[in-house]
């Protein structure tokens, strides 16, 4: 509310101030009266404190402005390298995906014929497992770099969150996590997206999330919070956004980590492709929102917000009405 | 022995496709293209058709077009790729019998394309069914006995 418009308007009230003391200045002159030039003093003094706020104002304005282009451009760069990067993998893949395919037949019929060689029988067991481990790879790749189509739904916020931790309750109940959320807000709150790209996202998410915390040393048991809420957004036209947030208590994401973490293959795990929160990002881009992560101030761990812009859909009047 | 004919551009997917398919008891022939499958399916009379969807030139839903078109009997399977199910999709409404996503296990491909072929035998079946029950019908009606209408009534 304060910023631009009030330094706008205290810029206007110090240039009508100014004009006003111009006048009477020249009264004062033609009069040459000492309490006219008192008060011509003070009208200046008036207006250069008004001036110095509006400056103030208008300097801190031109801060936040610069912080916003500068977040703005640096999802804007991310997303064009993400795609880029993505149709150089597509391609590859691609490639990759059809002679693998017949290695893996292959691999079968050494299978069918080495029955009675059990030494050899297992090297081509093992070539079969390693090209399944190389599709998995590829199948990946391919899930990150196409093109995605949002087919956008009402579904409410909760039903999001609870089924991205539904779909990795075996890694949440090993790893003895507690989830707090999402709650009866959240349940009640509905987000116009395509369903089964956030909840994969989602899940990319939480799955993050969980590893974050078994890897976490210290004894208490990990927690993670679900939760949504319901804004306008600062920039772009104060459009109605919806956001998806994901705590956890883990030790949070170390700096040099910050920076690379979408990008596609940066991993800092022993397992997986380093492919989650690139489709994470790509995913949150095809719906126009945009991703945070960052470590909570309050207490030790990260925090990842997905923001969903609610242009689609005139929801205020019909949620109000049901 | 039923035939198979293996359709697709890439040389090692057309010998470890034919000979997975070979090993279990199957004919097979190949082709690279649509063009040299077309005329395969007339000299060899193949008793169904394995084919890539993603081909340069005529492509694999082209290719089941035309084979459709020239005998609506002759299954037609696709290998596709990961992620192109709303083309598979639109496959099976051309008429394919059945689509397999690629990379594929030996057992999955062999599965597929038995029931091909048992499928299509039933369907040849059902016609030299059909036709001797209309037959059977024609001689009914002139005989007045009603054993064959029951029959009927079971092969339809």
């Amino acid at each position: 509310m304060d910023s631009p418009d009030a330094a706008t308007s205290a810029m206007l009230t110090a240039e009508a101030v100014l004009a006003d003391a111009a006048d009477a200045a020249v009264e004062a002159k033609a009069s040459t009266n000492a309490a006219n030039l008192a008060q011509l003093l003070s009208a200046f003094n008036e207006v250069s404190a008004r001036v110095t706020r509006s400056h103030e104002a208008l300097v801190g304005e031109v801060t936040r402005l610069k912080a916003e282009l500068a977040a703005a451009n640096e999802q804007l760069r991310r997303s064009e390298q993400l795609a880029a990067l993505g149709e150089m993998a597509a391609g590859i893949a691609h490639e990759i995906r059809n002679p693998l395919g017949s290695i893996q037949l292959y691999a079968g019929m050494l299978v069918e014929d080495l029955g009675d060689r059990p030494a050899q029988l297992e090297i081509a067991e093992k070539i079969g497992r390693a090209v399944r481990g190389l599709n998995g790879i590829v199948n990946d790749v391919l899930a990150f770099s196409r093109e995605i189509k949002v087919r956008p739904v009402e579904i409410s916020a909760g039903e999001l969150l609870n089924g991205a931790v539904e779909s990795c309750m075996a890694l949440v109940e090993e790893a003895e996590i507690v989830v707090d959320g999402p709650d009866e807000n959240a349940w009640k709150m509905m987000v116009c997206c395509d369903p089964a790209l956030i909840r994969l996202a989602l899940t990319n998410i939480v799955r993050n999330a969980v590893e974050a915390l078994a890897e976490s040393e210290h004894g208490d048991r990990g927690l993670i919070v679900l939760a949504a809420e319901a804004h306008r957004s600062r920039s772009s036209g104060r459009e109605p956004v919806v956001r998806l947030v994901v705590r956890d208590t883990g030790p949070g994401v170390p700096d040099d980590v910050l920076g690379r973490m979408f990008n596609p293959f940066f991993t800092t795990r022993q397992t997986g492709t380093g492919l989650g929160l690139a489709i994470v990002h790509r995913i949150v881009d095809a719906h126009d929102g945009d991703i945070a992560i960052h470590n909570r101030e309050e207490a030790p761990g990260a925090e990842v917000e997905v923001t969903l812009p609610q242009r689609f859909t005139q929801r205020d009047d019909r949620e109000n009405m049901a | 022995m039923s035939r198979v004919l293996v359709v697709d551009d890439k040389e090692l997917m057309r010998d470890s496709v034919g000979a997975t398919l070979q090993r279990a008891g199957l004919a097979v022939v190949s082709a690279p293209n649509a063009e040299a499958a077309i005329a395969m399916i007339a000299r060899h009379h193949p008793d169904a058709v394995i084919t890539d969807l993603k081909m340069p030139g005529v492509d694999g839903l082209e290719l089941l077009r035309r084979i459709k078109e020239a005998d609506d009997t002759l299954p037609v399977v696709l290998m596709t790729a990961y992620g192109t199910v709303d083309t598979a999709v639109q496959a099976m409404k051309f008429g394919a019998f059945d689509y397999i996503t690629k990379p594929f296990e030996g057992d999955e491909l062999v599965i597929t394309m038995k029931r091909a072929l048992q499928h299509a035998r039933l369907v040849r079946e059902n016609a030299v069914l059909r036709s001797q029950v209309t037959a059977g019908r024609k001689r009914v009606t002139a005989g007045g006995s009603s054993d064959l209408t029951d029959s009927s009534a079971k092969a339809s």
